[in-house]
């Protein structure tokens, strides 16, 4: 359903992604490792056109990106961001609900009825009426999550979800995006929760200086790691 | 006492004071609006061109315009536009105030949005644009109050500069708070009453904006995260 070709991403001198190639099956959990600059986050930002690609092909459903609307894609590839990125001037029922009224894809009444059903799995119902500077951090990224939901993606696109998270929010946030993935939602996912790539991802790829060094299942990449940079980056992590 | 008197009563002066008022008051509100809608204006436009790197010609005129209105002389602003421009004209004088306040105003007021905008996280306008809005929608809805909000303050402060600046306009022959009292003063030989009377009622004038402004950031205190 995603394809990336060639992909190449620089700023000025400096090559953020240097020919990035990957294909997304539809319901594929990806976890994406690496250390920090090696483009993980880049790789995210040019699939969903928050970067414009210097060089390369993204296809979503087989067509190129950049002959899609931007606005359009985005309401089929959804984004979580380190650092929620929640609008800060609205509650959190109208932080879920402002983009599909304003967009028209449902009535107020449709829009807030869904929105309360997601608060209520996730039981913050009783933060509707709030603003999301009175939430936790762990809360926050739950409340983005629900804000992108809403809009029926077909792809979420999550970078670092528990960056900015104490232990127990990141308990939270990936018991949250394990559900979502049961439900066959496709998912990239950029973390360095280690314990949990290996047993979400259905495919896990590694990432250092703007290319990816090693992809393969749980098992290859942190029970038997061969390439000598994976080796070295996990035991730096683990340690 | 007497000079109070003459200041005020004699001749029904009080009603000249309250025209000079009036008067005043027209060309900041007329001016206050003229400058919203240019600073906005050329605020979008700039941050336009820095986000998408669109509308090149406008992003240079409209810089040329903040950078020569900011760079010379209000007074010379007015009377270039009141002794050339209208030269021929025949136009309501009061309009002309208006006119040229608002485009001196127009040059501050963008900057101060620009910072508003340029203030608000740039996570905002990625969010936004991540569920689906264009750029103008996300300005809309996510960025602009949030900017706005942020950009009150030194809003109030640009206010308060144009109704003192506004006291200039007597040059041209625009008769407001200043010219009135200047007038009063003439015509009594007596100075004290006329402008310390014309001075209280700026005072007035411009504590009155700094509370409104203050009650209005109170009000959306909610907005900033």
């Amino acid at each position: 359903m995603l394809e990336v070709k060639n992909l190449v991403k620089s700023f000025g001198e400096i090559t953020a992604l240097n020919n990035i190639n990957l294909k997304v099956k539809k319901g594929e959990k990806i976890i994406i490792i690496g250390p920090s600059g090696c483009g993980k986050s880049t790789l995210l930002r040019c699939i969903n056109l928050l970067e414009a690609p210097t060089s390369g092909i993204i296809k979503y459903e087989g067509i190129e990106t950049k002959d899609i609307k931007r606005n359009h894609l985005n309401q089929k590839i959804g984004m979580i961001f380190q650092s929620y990125n929640l609008f800060n001037h609205l509650t959190i029922i109208k932080n879920i609900t402002v983009v599909p009224i304003k967009l028209k894809l449902m009535t107020k009444e449709e829009a807030y009825q869904k929105a309360y059903k997601l608060l209520d799995e996730m039981k913050l119902r009783d933060k509707a009426g709030r603003y999301p500077r009175e939430l936790s951090g762990g809360e926050k990224q739950r409340v983005a999550i629900i804000r992108s939901l809403i809009l029926e993606p077909e792809i979420l696109l999550i970078d670092e979800p528990t960056g900015a998270l104490d232990p127990e929010n990141i308990k939270d946030v990936l018991k949250l995006l394990e559900e979502i993935s049961k439900k066959g939602m496709t998912m990239i996912v950029v973390t360095h929760e280690m314990n949990f790539a290996s047993y979400f991802a259905d495919r896990i790829i590694f990432m250092d200086q703007g290319k990816i060094i090693v992809e393969g299942k749980s098992k290859e990449i942190f029970v038997n790691p061969k390439n000598e940079r994976l080796k070295s980056f996990l035991s730096k992590i683990r340690t | 006492m007497d000079n109070l008197y003459k200041s005020l009563i004699v001749d029904d002066r009080y009603l000249l004071i309250l025209n000079g008022l009036k008067n005043t008051i027209i060309i900041t509100i007329g001016a206050i609006i003229i400058g919203i809608s240019i600073g906005l204006f050329i605020a979008l436009i700039q941050h336009n061109y820095k986000e998408n790197k669109k509308n090149n010609i406008l992003y240079c005129l409209t810089s040329l315009y903040v950078k020569v209105i900011r760079g010379t002389p209000v007074l010379l602003q007015l009377m270039i536009i009141y002794y050339i421009i209208f030269r021929t004209a025949n136009i309501n004088i009061i309009l002309v105030g208006i006119l040229a306040f608002g485009i001196n105003s127009g040059a501050y007021v963008s900057e101060i949005f620009r910072a508003g905008i340029e203030a608000v996280d740039k996570g905002q306008m990625e969010a936004g644009k991540s569920l689906g809005l264009t750029y103008w929608e996300t300005m809309r809805y996510i960025v602009l109050p949030q900017g706005f909000k942020i950009s009150l303050p030194p809003l109030g402060n640009e206010f308060v500069t144009l109704i003192k600046e506004t006291s200039v306009a007597g040059y041209i022959g625009i008769m407001e708070l200043t010219k009135s009292g200047d007038i009063i003063a003439s015509r009594t030989y007596n100075y004290f009453f006329p402008l310390i009377i014309t001075a209280i009622i700026y005072l007035i004038l411009t504590l009155g904006i700094t509370r409104c402004l203050q009650f209005l950031e109170k009000g959306e205190s909610n907005v900033r995260g």
